[in-house]
């Protein structure tokens, strides 16, 4: 061994990291050559004289005054969550009664369900006959339903019959409808006598009606099936195959934590949510914010429940990640989970909260990711969905470029809950984001 | 840290959770020295290091709600204040070193006739961990940080490689080119070193 390597080796050989034959070599060489011997003995005492330092380290002379929480809000305890969500609900019920008393507006045209897409039959039609039709509010209404409304826990809302696939689609069979385009002809009798396509969206229609309009296969009230899929630290855990799991709890009751206010800074323009982390939000207009949920961390993980308001593609933007909802029509509700410090590669899981609903979802890959794989169909409504879309892909990496627009869509215009969640390492040097391991 | 230790740090939790500034407080008093040690070794800096515990501190309340128990409350509080000192070091940049607070020089030195101390034995110690100190805060930032966690507060490959984010052969490597460097600068204070180490053997 010469004083290169011995000299290269001299930290594994103070930490006894070397095996046993490089220690006797080393050794052998701090024995002949004198350099290299005063530079070990220099790394040596300057080790221990560390050590003697960490231990003649003790409390500090100073004394600390604990910080002033006067302007800090108090961490709210987990149960006000709950009084929270009661509240929520009961306030939902009483606009649904409000809503079943006021009477229904004249039907409109529906838009049909597109050739190709294999509808499955209606629950009954009679049902559905039967079924008064939503309220049709107007533009204004609509506007000052929405912004009113108290929380989109329901997923149940009114549905249309034409599915718009998102237009990175390829080779799906639904006709793509533009978002200004004029209804297409009524495709089936049951579609043409479906009530109208309403207008409030994201309100969950009258319990005792039948299917939604234009929606002959859907089931009344949403069945929750499978609660949200629980990643960590990125990594996709599948939700075990079994009976249907009781509903996801409320956005609320899920990560108790404050909620940050998100301020309208330009109407119209753009929803911002301001938080203590570095990484502020912006959300397309068009898309309503419902909650944000910031968690410090570790690890820091942004939560937003976002309800569009029109079909099309938004774009929900962090700091370091893009993410493009494309809900079809009408529009569907996401709990998004997204990691502040964006992640690369993404991990996604979409899971159905109707059991009782046979659609296709199909998960839609950006085009570069779609023409290597294709889109992957996944059989939601059950709860092997996740399972499913785990054991084929384990991870679905969707953008190694985190500019990259993710779309997913469901021509079957039901919720679904998407959560993208992973990890990447942060830009800053040093900064720990992985969900660690307990040390010692 | 030992069971009785964390089972009364639960506690506090548990009334912090519910809003007691009091229980808070507690934990403020039984955890920020080391707290504050840790910020100081990490920036050198007194002023510096206590903003930090008072940052860390603040940053814990926000998120106490969160801490669910699953590891130690001073193994979550430490992460919590490693990340606040990481961020405000690289936000605030180098700053100058206070040495003195780092070594207690603050301390008085024995009297010249306190027989049980050697006062000149204690002014080369003093010395030489000056030197040592010096070096350190010399370096680069990633190579101090690696160097501090390892040799000063005594983490593992593994805990700093969660805590800073990197492979563990990165922080292998890291913590072999922190020492290398430090040898280097230690070369022209050598004496200081090897003449304690004559005198040990």
């Amino acid at each position: 061994m010469n004083c290169k390597s011995t000299l290269a080796r001299m930290s594994q050989y103070q930490a006894q990291e070397l095996p046993e034959a490089v220690c006797r070599r080393l050794e052998e060489h701090l024995a002949q050559c004198p350099r290299c011997r005063e530079t070990f003995q220099l790394a040596a005492a300057a080790s221990r004289e560390l050590r003697l330092l960490a231990r003649a380290q003790a409390a500090p002379a100073v004394s600390l005054a604990p910080p002033h929480l006067g302007r800090l809000r108090r961490p709210r305890p987990a149960w006000r969550w709950s009084l929270v969500a009661a509240g929520a609900a009961l306030l939902a019920l009483v606009a649904l009664g409000l809503q079943q008393a006021a009477p229904p507006p004249a039907p409109t045209a529906v838009r049909p369900a597109p050739s190709g897409l294999s509808l499955p039959a209606a629950p009954s039609s009679s049902k559905a006959a039967a079924a008064p039709p939503p309220r049709q509010a107007p533009a204004g209404d609509r506007e000052e339903l929405f912004r009113s409304r108290p929380a989109p826990r329901a997923l149940a809302r009114p549905q249309i019959a034409t599915p718009a696939p998102p237009p990175s689609v390829e080779g799906s069979t639904a006709t793509p409808v533009g978002r200004n385009e004029p209804p297409a002809a009524p495709a089936s009798p049951a579609q043409a006598s479906a009530p109208p396509v309403p207008a409030g969206y994201g309100v969950t229609p009258p319990p005792a009606a039948g299917p939604p309009p234009g929606r002959v296969n859907a089931a009344p009230e949403p069945v929750p099936t499978a609660p949200a899929p629980s990643t960590v630290g990125g990594a996709l855990r599948a939700a075990p195959p079994g009976p249907p799991p009781p509903a996801p709890p409320a956005l609320d009751q899920a990560r108790p934590g404050p909620i940050a206010v998100i301020k309208e800074v330009a109407p119209a323009l753009e929803w911002r949510a301001d938080y203590s982390s570095r990484a502020a939000k912006t959300v397309s207009p068009l898309l309503k914010a419902e909650a944000v949920r910031v968690d410090p961390g570790p690890p820091p993980v942004v939560t937003v429940l976002v309800t569009s308001r029109e079909p099309g593609e938004y774009a929900i933007t962090t700091a370091d990640a893009s993410l493009i909802v494309t809900p079809g029509n009408p529009p569907g509700e996401y709990l998004l989970t997204i990691p502040p410090a964006a992640v690369s590669p993404l991990h996604l899981t979409v899971t159905d909260r109707r059991s009782s609903a046979r659609s296709d979802y199909r998960l839609y890959l950006p085009p570069s990711q779609a023409k290597r794989k294709g889109n992957l169909p996944l059989p939601a409504g059950t709860v092997d969905a996740l399972a499913l879309l785990a054991e084929r892909e384990r991870s679905v990496v969707l953008a190694p470029d985190v500019d990259a627009p993710l779309a997913v869509g469901h021509p079957r215009q039901v919720a679904v809950w998407l959560q993208v969640a992973g990890w990447r390492l942060d830009r800053r040097p040093g900064v720990c984001n992985a969900t660690p391991p307990a040390l010692k | 840290m030992d069971q009785h230790a964390n089972a009364e740090d639960l506690k506090l939790v548990a009334r912090c959770q519910r809003g007691e500034v009091a229980a808070f407080n507690a934990l403020f008093a039984r955890h920020s020295p080391w707290v504050f040690n840790l910020a100081l070794r990490l920036t050198g800096n007194p002023d510096d290091a206590q903003d930090m515990t008072q940052e860390a501190f603040v940053r814990a309340y926000r998120a106490i709600a969160r801490y669910h128990g699953r590891a130690a409350f001073t193994t979550w509080l430490y992460r919590v204040a490693v990340n606040v000192c990481l961020d405000e070091i690289k936000r605030r940049g180098r700053r100058p070193v206070a040495l003195s607070s780092l070594l207690g020089e603050d301390d008085p030195l024995p009297e010249a006739d306190d027989s049980s101390v050697n006062l000149q034995q204690e002014l080369q110690t003093r010395e030489r961990r000056r030197a040592l100190l010096q070096a350190i805060y010399a370096l680069p930032p990633k190579h101090r940080q690696v160097l501090v966690l390892y040799e000063l507060e005594g983490r593992s490959y593994e805990e700093i490689s969660e805590l800073l984010g990197l492979n563990l052969g990165t922080v292998k490597s890291r913590l072999n080119r922190a020492r290398l460097a430090l040898r280097q600068r230690l070369e022209p204070v050598k004496e200081l070193f090897l003449s304690e180490a004559s005198q040990k053997a």
